[in-house]
């Protein structure tokens, strides 16, 4: 969570405002251009002390920063493109139409030597769906064939005669309690039933099914029922270097998921040894313990002051990791990051953001730079909540934002206005380019809705979590409605967890949010708005939307199945469910000494390609480095299905 | 005077009770949970963290438990810092609050006592008035100002002193100076009106015609009256100057404990709340006592029954 600027932020602004620059070495650059220290180190930062450094359990950016560096998964993304390109894999096969995807390791080792293997990739994937884990991201590997019902504990149903149809045992289970549905394992012999009902419930509904369809019968024989155990999820490690993984359904992202940290390797032996000693398995990532297998190794890490990270001999690239040291602070306040940075003491911001007031007057220096993130910030509309459960009502009012007024106006960040869920060129997807702006046709909706100026609107809520770039924005929108739609707004302004806590409960009207994807896909922001999404907080659903996602995602044709997710998304967005403002932007200030840094959609910062041009030892050199990114690697063919 | 001491340390047991008991149930009638993010948590998943924390068992248990691991010294594991316990954390930030104001107390008392003494004794001369103006200033400018002014000139134009971080000798001096000051312009006029109050006093009369020299009068006579006052605001102020530099270590990013007060009640992160109000409670509740001590020490007319 971001933490709220308070005055110290404020101050500092106002001040530096006021007394403008200081002595620097070159006008063109913010601060000084010579780097503090050897050429064969980098000073950045992270915005924050990482919850977890755990592959299976980071949730935050500062976590996946250090994991991303640290570990090393099966593919990982191209610096600039993102696309996969492989990594502990050296390459795959695809098969079963995009069900099954079978991976080569190429041989490598732990840092403590110990070699990596596809159990330990196993095991990785077995634990972060475990629900001991608690992992709060297991849900990233629900994918994965009987992933789900592992993690949220699906009852597992045997002794039924073969050729049981599956409607007959969800009939039988339904006296005893809610069920999702009830379908066969592939061997055919066992059945997974998924709970149902409401989810606070569903732990009590559970045991009530357990209990029920334990002995019960069915066509005279007696049923055994057990929980989901790791042996049925679809991933196996075939031998030492070959992991087999079965999907629930095609997934054309699936390698951009294998290259994201939370799906990185797990020392296996590492954890099974502090469990011998008696040693609590959350300190294994600390550092007399911890073991990793990417470009660096963590050296030192000192609780909310830094960490320093070293290179890894044993990384199976290593000879393309180029600099020794990477020394992270972990400053969250933005002033004194660039403070920081001004100063020298900071190369790059690293994972902080510039203050958003200061961009103006920092865009004028050649150190500044900025480009899209994947990222969009919306307002969540309750459908079932009067005047809003009318669509033309919806529309009306998404149609009378100013998206481009509010981006160059208000946010003033480079943020780009959108109307579409999915931003768009986002891995080839065309967008849905969306009109930004029509208070005509809004005005227009809202009288086919039966609302004009003999029977307005009544007031609407509008909610947003306290920070004052949220609140400038609801404001805007306040302003906007009355002006276009002459709609009375009131703004609700909420301690954060007590704001989660009324999304969840669906006590609000109109509500911000923002998504930022996982994986560069549209298939992250479009997924949202699934039924079975617990991060839906629009109440609304569409048999037909849910079926077009269907679809798209068995279609293994890349153009056919973006165009089916276009379909999609027309669809959904007709009917408004939420209002998108803009997708973000990511600005950032970078040392013009410090290389090998580009920019990409999902902000990936990867240490092995940094390198130092060590001119600027002696004074800002006249001419640019080239540095050009690294070519884009391919797999290599690991030929057909093994015998 | 040790029974004077003990008798009070034991009335301080009920005191911190009261604000234990208090301060849960405040934290936990608070709307939200330690684990809720905009990324829904399915039930499952909340469950066990929810037991792993042992806030699935009814709230007076739950306080049983926690009064009961108090007692040992265990002050419990932050949800927000996973696999930390309280008092690693307060271990780890502490000392580097306790630094920090201790490099604050020092400089607040060098500058405010040298001030004060020099105003009084100087009274109505040019030295008296211009203390005391830069008195009112060092109240008036917040550590919010002063904070970024002095990294401004030590940092970005002289660049001499880092402006932030931590780690060395030169990373405690600006947040030192810049928590201090306000400090020393409390203490220069509270020395000031203090040693007003003696300087007239029969007992120094009296010194100065024994013919002591000017110096010891105001070391052994003046002071221990005038510091009186002093005295009684230091109490409650190193407590705050030890443990509530918030602001002071968000400008430096210092990493001390000062953004748990805001950060720990943000994130509902309950038992570390409750470490750090427990921890700032026996600081105050000890610096006043050390204060009521100090008392007898300096006044001759303070007995202890």
């Amino acid at each position: 969570m971001r933490s709220i600027p308070g005055y110290a932020e404020v101050s500092v602004l106002c001040l530096f405002a006021l007394l403008g620059s200081c002595a620097r070495s070159d006008d063109r650059y913010y601060g000084t251009t010579e780097p503090r220290h050897g050429p064969d180190e980098v000073w950045s930062n992270l915005s924050g002390e990482p919850e977890w450094i755990d592959p299976g359990k980071c949730t935050e950016v500062n976590g996946g920063t250090i994991i991303g560096n640290t570990f090393a998964g099966l593919t990982r993304p191209h610096p600039v493109t993102l696309e996969p390109m492989p990594d502990i894999a050296q390459g795959w096969r695809i098969e079963e139409e995009g069900r099954v995807f079978v991976f080569k390791l190429r041989p490598s080792q732990w840092s403590d030597g110990t070699p990596l293997t596809a159990h330990d990739f196993e095991f990785a994937w077995k634990r972060l769906l475990d629900r001991e884990t608690a992992s709060r991201y297991a849900s990233f590997l629900h994918p994965l064939e009987y992933g789900a019902d592992f993690n949220l504990q699906s009852l597992v149903v045997e002794g039924f005669a073969t050729g049981t149809e599956p409607a007959r045992l969800q009939q039988l289970a339904a006296q005893f309690g809610p069920v999702e549905s009830v379908r066969l394992l592939r061997d055919g012999k066992r059945a997974l039933v998924r709970i149902g009902g409401d989810e606070e419930q569903r732990s009590a509904a559970r045991e009530a099914l357990r209990r029920g369809l334990s002995g019960a019968r069915l066509d005279g024989a007696a049923l055994r029922v057990s929980v989901a155990s790791s042996d049925l999820v679809g991933v196996r490690a075939l031998d030492d270097l070959t992991l087999e993984v079965r999907l629930e359904t095609p997934l054309p992202y699936f390698l951009d998921l294998v290259a994201y940290h939370t799906t990185m390797p797990v020392p296996r032996h590492l954890l099974a040894r502090l469990k011998a000693q008696g040693v609590n398995e959350d300190l294994w990532t600390r550092t007399e313990h911890i073991v990793s297998n990417g470009a660096y190794t963590l050296k030192e890490w000192k609780f909310r002051q830094h960490m320093v990270l070293e290179k890894n001999p044993r990384y199976w690239d290593a000879e393309h990791v180029k600099l020794r040291t990477i020394r992270l602070a972990m400053v969250d306040s933005q002033n004194t990051t660039l403070n920081l940075y001004e100063a020298g003491e900071l190369d790059y911001i690293g994972n902080a953001e510039l203050p958003a007031e200061f961009r103006d007057h920092l865009r004028q220096f050649e150190d500044y730079r900025q480009a899209p993130y994947l990222g969009v910030y919306f307002f969540w509309l309750n459908t079932r909540e009067p005047p809003l459960d009318d669509p033309k009502v919806r529309r009306a009012l998404s149609l009378a934002v100013d998206r481009e007024a509010l981006t160059r106006n208000v946010t003033r960040g480079g943020q780009i206005p959108t109307a579409d869920l999915v931003p768009r060129g986002l891995a080839g997807y065309a967008g849905l380019n969306r009109p930004l702006f029509d208070p005509v046709a809004a005005k227009a909706l809202l009288a086919e809705a039966g609302y004009g100026p003999s029977r307005p609107l009544p007031p609407i809520r509008l909610s947003f979590n306290t920070l004052e770039s949220h609140k400038l924005i609801a404001e805007a929108l306040q302003a906007m409605w009355k002006q276009h739609l002459g709609i009375d707004v009131e703004l609700e302004n909420l301690e954060w967890k007590v704001y989660l806590k009324k999304l969840e409960m669906f006590d609000f009207q109109i509500a911000r949010l923002a998504w930022i994807g996982d994986y560069p896909d549209p298939n992250t922001f479009l997924e949202l708005l699934l039924k079975d999404n617990g991060n839906n907080h629009s109440h609304w659903t569409d048999p037909e939307f849910e079926a077009l996602m269907q679809r798209a995602n068995r279609t293994t044709d890349r153009a056919a199945r973006l165009s089916l997710l276009l379909q999609a998304e027309r669809l959904a967005l007709a009917q408004t469910p939420l209002i998108p403002i803009y997708v973000y932007s990511r600005t950032e200030m970078i040392k013009p000494y410090l290389k090998g840094n580009w920019m990409n959609y999902q902000h990936h910062t990867f240490f092995a390609n940094w390198w130092i041009d060590e001119r600027y030892y002696t004074g800002v050199p006249g001419t640019e480095a080239a540095d050009p990114p690294p070519p884009l690697q391919h797999p290599i063919d690991i030929g057909g299905r093994a015998p | 005077m040790t029974r004077f001491v003990l008798r009070r340390l034991l009335g301080l047991v009920p005191t911190l009770l009261v604000i234990v008991v208090l301060s849960f149930l405040v934290i936990r009638l608070a709307p939200g949970s330690p684990f809720s993010t905009e990324r829904g948590l399915p039930a499952e998943v909340r469950e066990v963290l929810n037991a792993r924390y042992g806030f699935d068992r009814p709230l007076h248990e739950q306080l049983l438990s926690y009064v009961g691991n108090l007692l040992r010294g265990d002050l419990g594991l932050s949800t927000k810092y996973p696999g930390r316990t309280v008092n690693e954390i307060i271990a780890d930030g502490f000392p580097v609050t306790l630094a920090l104001g201790g490099v604050a107390l020092c400089w607040a008392l060098l500058l405010g006592v040298g001030a004060g003494i020099l105003g009084a004794v100087r009274q109505n001369t040019w030295w008296d008035h211009a203390a005391m103006s830069a008195a009112m200033i060092g109240i008036g400018i917040p550590t919010f100002v002063l904070g970024p002014l002095l990294i401004l000139l030590f940092s970005l134009t002289l660049y001499v002193l880092p402006p932030g971080g931590w780690g060395s000798l030169r990373h405690v001096i600006l947040p030192g100076l810049t928590l201090g000051t306000a400090y020393a312009a409390y203490i220069a006029r509270l020395t000031r009106g203090g040693m007003l109050e003696v300087i007239r006093a029969d007992f120094v009369r009296t010194a100065r015609a024994k013919g002591l020299s000017e110096a010891l009068i105001v070391r052994r006579h003046m002071l221990r009256g005038g510091l009186l006052p002093v005295i009684t605001f230091l109490g409650p102020a190193t407590a705050n100057m030890l443990v509530g530099s918030v602001v002071v270590e968000k400008i430096f990013a210092t990493p001390g404990i000062g953004p748990y007060f805001v950060d720990a009640a943000f994130n509902r992160d309950y038992f570390l709340v409750m470490g750090i109000v427990v921890l700032y409670s026996v600081f105050l509740l000890l610096m006043n006592l050390l204060v009521d001590v100090a008392y007898g020490l300096l006044d001759p007319r303070v007995r202890y029954e």
